[in-house]
């Protein structure tokens, strides 16, 4: 026992498996949970039946209508939410040279939340408007919080106080908007906290897609520029890479990353924060540096992962009723990342 | 002075923010030699280098290499005729030899992936730095002079004409800063001109083909380190008399005074 609990650690520790490695079981995880995120919850279908509808095969009308308005657009918006939240911590924690970077820190997800509301106040009969209006809520929070640190010196503490203070702003419109008209959101906790209870056939995610595209895109393309950016400014800019315009693209990659997840599944934290964290402990070693690109890839896998099982489990608990999601990964984030900070030796990357 | 392309600086104006630090500076390294740059803190050393090296646009007055003016060519081009060593650099989290591969960006393609080439330069620059045994280790964990040593690999891997180094040396032990001044002086000897900022004028003067000194944002002289001219020169920019040909003897120098220092001596005269 102690010695399977060893070698568990050890994925997290010095000499680390190389990306391709470790993304092949990360990825085969995720979609193990994709899966069982199809034919788990209050109502049980059988494999065979997810099988059957898979291949297109005959199966009773009413687990054909469970997976197809129900299962499968809240198993991938699932996904996609929780592949875009960690790739977009790990751009903004690359981008920003700052491990307390995320999403929900830097007030990227709050700016997404609050244009969210504001497009289903002014037009609450158009849902795209309000999916495409969380990316300029969570841009204009981005370069805000870069302007601003810029100006008041951009340590890593000023960009989290200054997304925290952007954030904190962002939510109390948001609850002033609700507060007076309530009827704008479907469930105004859900939206908070983040969750996918309210997903119901494709349209949020083929809304968000566009967003996630260009994010996901442009996270590849600017991959190999990050890793020269991890040199310092003077050095990335002395071998011709234009520094400044680099990170600016890579934040706000990250802010279309978390905007898309913000319009399908509401404000969901710490996902864009660990789990980048967590996948750049399992890759760096000693011989196999932590390149952004293996980062991006094995984040995305991880983050899908991480996402649907909180969902399994935020579902099926409680079943029939189900909680949200937010609430079962701030409960595994939080102490989670309580434990990065105070992990010693190992928090090396947040020093 | 040979038919290769050369750096020249005419009327130079540049500085941060409304304070200028250079002022009218005329400045034309040898090509193929080793220049030291060397003035007292504050001289405009770090600020001339930053100039050459095309990050900071001169305010006034002209930079060119081979004809072309420094500041008109695309980024990446400027990176391939020009490599700077900055006086501080982050320790990045990644092997040796990622970041002496990062050297190469300039030269890549689209795609970058490396080529047979550039993996042949990066080889090239691990050999000459002797940075071999080490290539698979963490940046991270290298003591400074091997960093030092990692970072001039970059740096040469990046295969420029003009090699722009603010400090070599600086917060390394004497053995450590003996390897790196070996290593720039076997640049200098495969062809490369080399600019270096150095505060300590013993190493200056012994390594060096050319000095530049610096005072208050100007070039105050430019020429061989064992000329009389030098010698009045330091004796302006730094306050201290030098013998033209004999450098140990500022070595000698400083160690007479602190040895009068412990002893509670008067200090000597700064006449060697």
């Amino acid at each position: 026992m102690k010695r399977s609990a060893k070698s568990c650690i050890r994925i997290f520790s010095a000499d680390a498996a190389p990306a391709p490695l470790l993304a092949a079981p990360v990825a085969a995880l995720m979609a193990g949970l994709m899966l069982c995120s199809l034919f788990v919850g209050a109502v049980r279908i059988p494999p065979a039946e997810v099988l059957a509808w898979v291949t297109g095969g005959a199966l009773p009308a009413r687990s054909r209508l469970l997976l197809s308005v129900l299962r499968w657009p809240r198993t991938l918006a699932c996904a996609l939410c929780g592949a875009a939240l960690a790739v977009s911590g790990a751009l903004l924690q690359n981008a920003l040279g700052n491990p307390l970077a995320g999403p929900s820190t830097i007030g990227v997800n709050a700016g997404a939340g609050l244009w969210f509301v504001l497009g289903a106040l002014l037009f609450p009969h158009v849902p795209a408007v309000r999916s495409a209006a969380v990316l300029p809520g969570a841009m204009g929070n981005a370069c805000l919080v870069m302007l601003i640190s810029r100006r008041a010196g951009a340590s890593r503490l000023t960009i989290v106080l200054a997304g925290v203070a952007l954030s904190a702003f962002s939510t109390a419109v948001i609850d002033a908007i609700v507060t007076w008209r309530p009827d704008i959101l479907v469930d105004r906790a859900a939206f908070s906290i983040g969750g996918f209870a309210g997903i119901a056939a494709m349209d949020s995610v083929f809304f968000a897609l566009p967003c996630l595209c260009a994010g996901f895109a442009g996270a590849v393309l600017l991959a190999g520029r990050l890793d020269i950016l991890r040199l310092g400014d003077e050095v990335a800019f002395s071998l011709g890479l234009p520094a400044r315009a680099v990170r600016l693209s890579a934040v706000l990659c990250g802010a279309a990353l978390a905007a898309g997840a913000v319009s399908i599944c509401g404000m969901i934290g710490f996902v864009g924060l660990i789990v980048p964290h967590i996948v750049r402990r399992a890759l760096r070693g000693r011989n196999a540096s932590a390149k952004t690109l293996p980062l991006i890839a094995v984040a995305a896998f991880a983050g899908a992962a991480l996402v649907l099982l909180c969902d399994l489990l935020a579902r099926t608990l409680f079943a029939p009723y189900e909680a949200p999601v937010g609430i079962l990964l701030s409960f595994l984030g939080a102490p989670f990342f309580l434990y990065l900070l105070m992990s010693g030796k190992r928090s090396r990357v947040l020093s | 002075m040979s038919g290769r392309a050369a750096m020249r600086i005419a009327g130079l104006e540049a500085g941060y923010g409304r304070e200028a630090v250079l002022r009218g500076v005329d400045f034309s390294p040898e090509p193929g030699a080793l220049t030291v740059l060397a003035g007292a803190n504050g001289s405009g050393k770090s600020t001339l280098l930053r100039v050459m090296a095309g990050l900071l646009p001169p305010r006034a007055g002209t930079v060119s290499f081979g004809g072309q003016a420094l500041y008109a060519l695309p980024r990446r081009a400027r990176a391939r005729i020009v490599g700077y060593f900055p006086q501080t650099r982050p320790v990045p989290d990644m092997t040796a030899r990622t970041l002496i591969a990062h050297g190469r960006y300039p030269r890549l393609r689209f795609a970058g992936a490396l080529t047979a080439r550039d993996r042949a330069q990066i080889a090239h620059a691990a050999a000459v730095t002797r940075t071999e045994e080490f290539l698979d280790e963490n940046v991270i964990e290298l003591s400074g002079g091997q960093r030092q040593r990692v970072y001039l690999a970059m740096l040469l891997a990046q295969d420029t004409e003009l090699l722009l180094l603010d400090e070599p040396t600086a917060f390394l032990d004497i053995r450590a800063q003996m390897d790196v001044l070996e290593i720039v002086a076997d640049l200098r000897r495969a062809g490369k001109t080399v600019v270096t900022a150095l505060h300590d004028l013993q190493q200056a003067f012994s390594f060096a083909d050319r000095v530049a000194l610096l005072e208050e944002g100007s070039v105050l002289f430019e020429g061989p380190p064992d000329s009389p001219a030098a010698a009045a020169g330091v004796l302006r920019a730094l306050g201290v008399s030098i013998r033209p040909g004999d450098p140990g003897a500022l070595f000698r120098y400083t160690l007479a005074r602190a040895e009068a220092g412990a002893a509670g001596e008067e200090t000597p005269q700064a006449e060697c």
